[in-house]
């Protein structure tokens, strides 16, 4: 072996492979690196994190100039909530129903000196939608008392807006849960129903006045008339930071409440500018990968005199061919090394200046970056292998 | 097949065989050529040729490297145009040890590296027994020369050192002293027919003129 590899290192232009070794430095580097940037900063934009969790989002159809004034329902048919339903980014959607009766609510104290009455509306979501947990969020038709759900920012309305402005006492949530409310319910027909209401808790999520579907469902066929298409919905999503999500209800002319979607769209960019970074590493891979094969090329061409010699004293192809893949899978596997040292220094540069901005998990170094690294490395290899095979007869 | 490569060759047959750059001559008068025959192992054989007979192309088919002819040429009974890379590989180490005429050997080592090369391959000879053969056929003095520096009749010397590194059925020797004095060519042939008897095996000499001084079972006249 000793004797081959001081046949073969001749002719062995170092120029040519230290010219490899360095684009192919480059390039590997800029493609791990990529990659790791982008294991690490995608958790800040998908819905795993904290920082951007926004699972559910309400959607309607846009109230145009037309539609307002045409007697026709803006609202959503069946087929269009079963295709939503089929989006891979969607995971669960649920319709808002609408009262169809006149609800009138009045609060009257006559310790307090307080009366207030105002004519409202009730919504209804599935129970799966809701993020208030109470016990007494349940109606059968026999308790004249149902539980309503109000939005968190009609308290904060009337506690920071409302009451300091009219020098009205603030309330907290638990003194609002022990006012009885009356509920006049008036039907199409003029029937009339009188209920008490309890107002069980604050929702963040949903913006509505909600009261349990049984009680919706019961009370619309007692007192309405027909069926309604919902005019809005709620949408559990799988990943808010989906870069398809935001286009797909743009085409379909969706809108969504408050909208969430710049997560998706930021996402939606870094992926597109990690993919380009990438593709240059990757470009200069290949480039640096034609260096190392034209200097393999010119070396065994060099060289093919003393290899069909080998091979004519009995060396078989495997024993004259090691020493150059033994030449080129160190190189590879060198390079591999520098690169992934070369990845791990820069993260823990830019870690830094990112962990100041967003709460990254700074242990773990991707195995996915280093399962990648291999990935070429041995890809790399094998190809160079079995080029360098195939030159040699 | 795969037999093969188990057993020893104890026969080299030809069938017909022609170079195909002959294949357009009418006046072809040849004792190889075109003939059905067969050299025994065990035997000595003397091909006598004037040159571009085709002397060289006769080692090179029966070495594996050059496929040019038509016939048959058959090693015991399988016939060598089925032969794979690997089966040529143990051929040129356990079965067949050709000289060749131009030596192939690498100027760049020295002439015992050369011989090593061969032998660190097949570990068939001692090193005692390497140095033994470089000071009996007179170049021990040469061992560390580069091969590139020594005159064409020592290189010679050191290919057929080379040569005898490794087991044989038949040792293919293709002009072996052009370029040996008549001394010389007779300390030679003695120790290649000591290595050829030791293995029972046979030897097929060419020569244009100056020939190996060996007892031949038959010669051939190309």
């Amino acid at each position: 072996m000793k004797l081959i590899w001081k046949l073969l290192r001749e002719n062995i232009s170092k120029s040519q492979l230290i010219g490899f070794s360095i684009t192919s430095l480059i390039g590997m580097s800029i493609v791990l690196l990529a990659f790791q940037f982008y294991f690490d900063i995608n958790p800040i934009f998908s819905g795993k994190d904290k920082l951007l969790k926004e699972d559910y989002l309400t959607i309607t159809k846009k109230v145009g100039l037309l539609s307002g004034l045409s007697s026709k329902s803006n609202g959503f048919s069946q087929s269009e909530i079963d295709e939503l339903k089929s989006q891979p980014f969607i995971k669960h959607v649920g319709a808002f129903t609408p009262s169809q009766f006149n609800v009138f609510g009045g609060f009257n104290s006559q310790k307090l000196g307080i009366a207030f009455n105002t004519e409202m509306f009730f919504e209804s979501v599935p129970d799966e939608f809701i993020d208030v947990v109470s016990n007494s969020w349940r109606f059968s038709p026999v308790d004249n008392t149902v539980p309503i759900i109000l939005p968190k920012n009609y308290l904060d309305l009337y506690n920071f807006g409302f009451a300091g402005a009219s020098s009205m006492p603030q309330i907290s949530e638990q003194l609002i849960g022990l006012i009885n409310l009356d509920i006049t319910i008036t039907a199409k027909n003029g029937e009339r129903q009188q209920m008490k209401g309890r107002i069980v808790g604050f929702s963040n999520r949903l913006n509505s006045i909600l009261v349990p579907e049984p009680f919706m469902e019961w009370a619309n066929q007692q007192f309405g008339g027909g069926s309604t298409q919902p005019s809005r919905l709620i949408v559990e999503v799988s990943n808010i930071a989906d870069p398809n999500l935001s286009g797909y209800f743009k085409d379909r002319g969706f809108e969504i409440s408050g909208d969430n979607t710049t997560a998706s769209r930021i996402s939606f960019f870094l992926k597109i500018i990690i993919g380009i970074v990438i593709s240059v590493g990757v470009v200069i891979c290949i480039l640096s990968f034609f260096i190392l094969i034209l200097s393999i090329y010119l070396l065994l061409e060099k060289n093919m005199n003393k290899l069909r010699t080998l091979r004519l004293i009995g060396y078989p192809k495997s024993a004259v061919v090691k020493p150059y893949e033994w030449l080129i899978v160190s190189l590879n596997l060198i390079i591999l090394l520098i690169s992934l040292l070369i990845t791990f220094v820069a993260r823990t540069k830019y870690q830094e200046f990112i962990g100041k901005m967003f709460p990254i998990n700074e242990a773990t170094f991707s195995i996915y970056t280093i399962l990648i690294g291999v990935g070429i490395f041995l890809f790399l290899s094998v190809l160079n292998i079995a080029i360098i095979r195939k030159k040699v007869k | 097949m795969e037999d093969y490569l188990l057993d020893e060759m104890n026969k080299i047959t030809f069938r017909n065989t022609l170079p195909l750059i002959f294949a357009g001559e009418r006046d072809l008068q040849s004792d190889i050529w075109l003939q059905d025959f067969s050299l025994e192992k065990g035997n000595n054989y003397l091909i006598e040729a004037n040159s571009g007979t085709g002397k060289s192309s006769l080692c090179s088919y029966i070495y594996g490297y050059r496929d040019d002819y038509s016939g048959d040429i058959i090693f015991n009974n399988v016939n060598i145009r089925r032969f794979k890379a690997r089966h040529w590989d143990k051929v040129r180490n356990t079965e067949i040890s050709l000289l060749f005429q131009e030596l192939c050997l690498f100027p760049e080592l020295t002439a015992f590296e050369n011989v090593l090369l061969k032998n660190n391959l097949t570990r068939y000879k001692e090193n005692r027994q390497i140095h033994e053969m470089f000071d009996l056929l007179g170049i021990g003095n040469k061992k560390d020369s580069l091969v590139e520096k020594m005159s064409w009749g020592q290189q010679q010397r050191v290919a057929l050192i080379r040569c005898l590194c490794q087991p044989f059925d038949f040792l293919v020797l293709d002009e072996p002293i052009s370029h040996l004095d008549d001394e010389n060519a007779s300390i030679a042939a003695v120790l290649l027919q000591r290595e050829a008897s030791q293995q029972g095996a046979g030897i097929i000499a060419t020569s244009i003129g100056k020939e190996l001084p060996l007892e031949y079972t038959k010669t051939f006249a190309l």
